[in-house]
């Protein structure tokens, strides 16, 4: 089972009790009284069996507290998932945080900063590099790129599919569209291993019958499912933080409770992915302010839930090149869900928002990942690091701490070694070409690129996973959807 | 049995063990043992640990405590070649400090331990060093080449003031003046005549052995 990082720190809370429960409260009310739209006949029968007020012509459901309350008590605190090798396997839930690899359409060009699509060499290099990097412990289903030279539209989420987990042991996220969910069930069971279902609403209050279609298929295979709510605040969802809480809050628990009553028990990690609308463009503002605060404060409500926390914001910025702005709010927004009690972070890759991504950018958020993973670990205070007894022992000048045993025992627990960070004396930073992040970064690269070598998929399975894909080629073929 | 203790030895070092060394080298007078293969043995072991470090596998802590644990060891061998009146072999002797008014000991452990790891006998006097005792120890050990370090600016202007004292008693040209730390650019260490100045401690090492022409 893959470790992840486990928290050790109190999580951070910006909400009080009160403010909680008035949220909840909220929530519960809009489930009642407003209701959400499913456009899909069988999600408004399971929902009018259980009580719920439903009105077929227009799809509205509205769900009365005690339902949603008995859901709630039904969702696991934290689940396991078995990769088709145990050490990829995780425990999502608790304390531990694992991240997500990012998603994008294009590659981004290191040199002129613009996209393309990519090639397949290019999407399994990528996934390559995932599969190398330690603090990469899931690969997101949309990923790294859904705009592939040569691959039709509608098959590009289950050839990204089988190019993870060709590439990689680690789990996958299945991308429920179009049908791709029937395949990815298919090539799950090939490989012996689960997926994490995506269920996707439709800000606002909405699930789509694709979403419903792919949720019922899903959760009758038994697949855990990640629910992300993603109102873009002041256009699909309200301007206010308190407001855009509320309604993601129960997007997500409809959800929640159309799984519950399809497979009780189902595990599900709740994701945010609310951000502000930018108010000029008419785009999704990004790892802006706005959105770390909700981030925040819904995993609060989910720590309160006892319901697995998915952050989906931190990987996604506005930055187009890989530069001080992608810096500053990569690692200040991932620090703020680590913070705050997320289980799941998506980070590694993409460079700006869900439009590009590039590898390079993937290495350098492992450090990024793994400073914040550290850090909500903490550190030990106890007899031997308090070290009163060598700090007696050293005394004042000319004592030292370098030839110690408790140093070369402690040092590399206390401090972090980056492995794309700029760290040497200036001298030596003139003498070896004035290098930054970047360039340890492509080199580092480079390096993967050039040593490692995930471990390969038995050649049975490899040849299930292309079967697969061929089926789904003559399927959508025949739907003449190619 | 000779093996076996200088495996000990080298064993030792690498676990950067100074009682371990220290009772390593008793054994090794009290069979008998040759006094340099003794040294040779050390030497190659922290020689080991500058290598890992250089290929940034090993870190400070690991280059200083095998350094130190030689260091330790050093004396009772040292005696050795008294009592047996043979000649010490080393690439030479070097006489390091850092500058009276610096207290940074850092970077100039960095350099003993380099300098160890090449087979150089070092005198370590320490920080915030008078000029004088300089001068004393290079003529007390009949050094071959001295290291200066000052990681301030405002320090700096001690180097010129020992090379200055160095000249006065015609001892500057018969030796080999090395200067280095964060205060000193290679632009300075010319300016007040020093014989070399480099940026890294393994690079301060390479630089002793060929301004000595080994």
């Amino acid at each position: 089972m893959l470790k992840g990082f486990s928290r050790r720190i109190r999580a951070f809370d910006i909400l009080s009790e009160q403010e909680i429960q008035a949220i909840h409260d909220g929530t519960l009310q809009v489930l009642e009284n407003t209701g959400l739209n499913f456009f899909h006949e069988r999600a408004l029968k399971l929902f009018a069996e259980n009580g719920c007020e439903v009105d077929f012509a227009t799809n509205r459901v509205r769900m009365p507290n005690h339902l949603v309350e008995e859901c709630l008590r039904k969702t696991p605190s934290s689940f396991e998932m078995k990769a088709r090798d145990s050490k990829s396997d995780l425990r999502i839930g608790g304390d531990t945080l694992y991240y997500m690899g990012g998603a994008a359409l294009r590659i981004v060009d290191l040199n002129t900063w613009d996209a393309r699509p990519a090639t397949l060499k290019e999407l399994d290099e990528a996934c390559v590099i995932l599969d190398s990097l330690d603090s990469v412990h899931m690969f997101a289903d949309t990923a790294p790129y859904t705009d592939l030279v040569g691959v039709p539209a509608v098959m590009t989420y289950l050839v990204d599919t089988a190019s993870h987990v060709k590439n990689s042991t680690k789990i996958t996220l299945s991308a429920g569209s179009h049908g791709s969910e029937i395949f990815n069930v298919k090539i799950a069971k090939a490989i012996g291993a689960d997926m994490l279902a995506f269920l996707g609403v439709s800000a606002p209050l909405t699930y789509h019958r694709d979403a419903c279609e792919a949720a019922f298929i899903q959760a009758e295979a038994g697949f855990p499912f990640y629910i992300v709510g993603s109102d873009m605040m002041g256009g699909t969802g309200p301007a206010t933080i308190a407001g855009s809480l509320i309604s993601t809050n129960a997007e997500i628990l409809a959800g929640l409770v159309l799984l519950q009553l399809t497979r009780p028990g189902t595990g599900i990690v709740a994701g945010d992915y609310t951000m502000p609308l930018n108010m000029r463009t008419g785009d999704p503002c990004f790892d802006d302010l706005g959105s770390s605060l909700h981030t925040v404060a819904f995993n609060q409500i989910m720590r309160r839930y006892k319901i697995p926390i998915f952050s989906n914001c931190p990987g996604m910025s506005c930055a187009k090149t890989i530069d001080v702005q992608s810096g500053y709010e990569r690692g200040m927004s991932s620090l703020a869900a680590a913070m705050s009690g997320a289980n799941v972070i998506v980070l590694h890759g993409s460079v700006f928002g869900e439009y590009t991504f590039h590898p390079v950018q993937a290495v350098l958020d492992d450090d990024i990942a793994t400073w914040v993973g550290r850090f909500i670990e903490g550190f030990e205070v106890n007899e031997e690091t308090m070290a009163t007894d060598l700090i007696d022992e050293v005394g004042p000048i000319p004592g030292s701490y370098l030839n110690k045993a408790h140093t070369r025992k402690w040092w590399k627990t206390q401090q972090f070694i980056p492995k794309t960070a700029e760290r040497s004396t200036y001298p030596e930073w003139v003498r070896t070409g004035k290098k930054t992040a970047l360039t340890y970064a492509r080199e580092r690269m480079e390096e993967i690129l050039r040593n490692y070598k995930p471990v390969p998929l038995p050649r049975d399975q490899n040849d299930q996973v292309d079967k697969i894909l061929k089926e789904a080629e003559a399927h959508y073929g025949k739907a003449g959807l190619l | 049995m000779s093996e076996e203790i200088l495996g000990s030895l080298k064993k030792a070092i690498l676990e950067y063990d100074s009682e371990g060394a220290i009772r390593a080298v008793k054994m090794a007078a009290k069979n008998g043992m040759d006094p340099n293969l003794v040294l040779d043995a050390m030497t190659a072991a922290v020689r080991t640990v500058g290598d890992g470090f250089g290929k940034g596998e090993l870190w400070l802590p690991d280059l200083i405590g095998a350094a130190e644990a030689m260091q330790s060891a050093i004396p009772i061998v040292v005696e050795e070649i008294k009592t047996a009146k043979i000649t010490r072999q080393s690439l030479g002797t070097v006489v390091i400090g850092t500058v009276q008014g610096d207290i940074h000991s850092i970077g100039k452990a960095m350099v003993s331990a380099f300098l160890v790891a090449e087979g150089f006998s070092v005198q370590d006097l320490g920080v915030d060093v008078k000029h004088e005792r300089f001068l004393e120890a290079v003529r007390d050990q009949k050094a071959d080449i001295v290291c200066m370090s000052a990681l301030m600016t405002t320090t700096a202007p001690e180097l010129r003031k020992v090379i200055e004292l160095l000249k006065r008693h015609a001892i500057k040209d018969k030796i080999k003046v090395l200067v280095g730390g964060a205060g000193v650019t290679e632009e300075f260490a010319r300016r007040i005549e020093a014989d070399g100045y480099e940026s890294t401690a393994a690079r301060a090492a390479q630089l002793a052995k060929r301004l000595l022409g080994k």
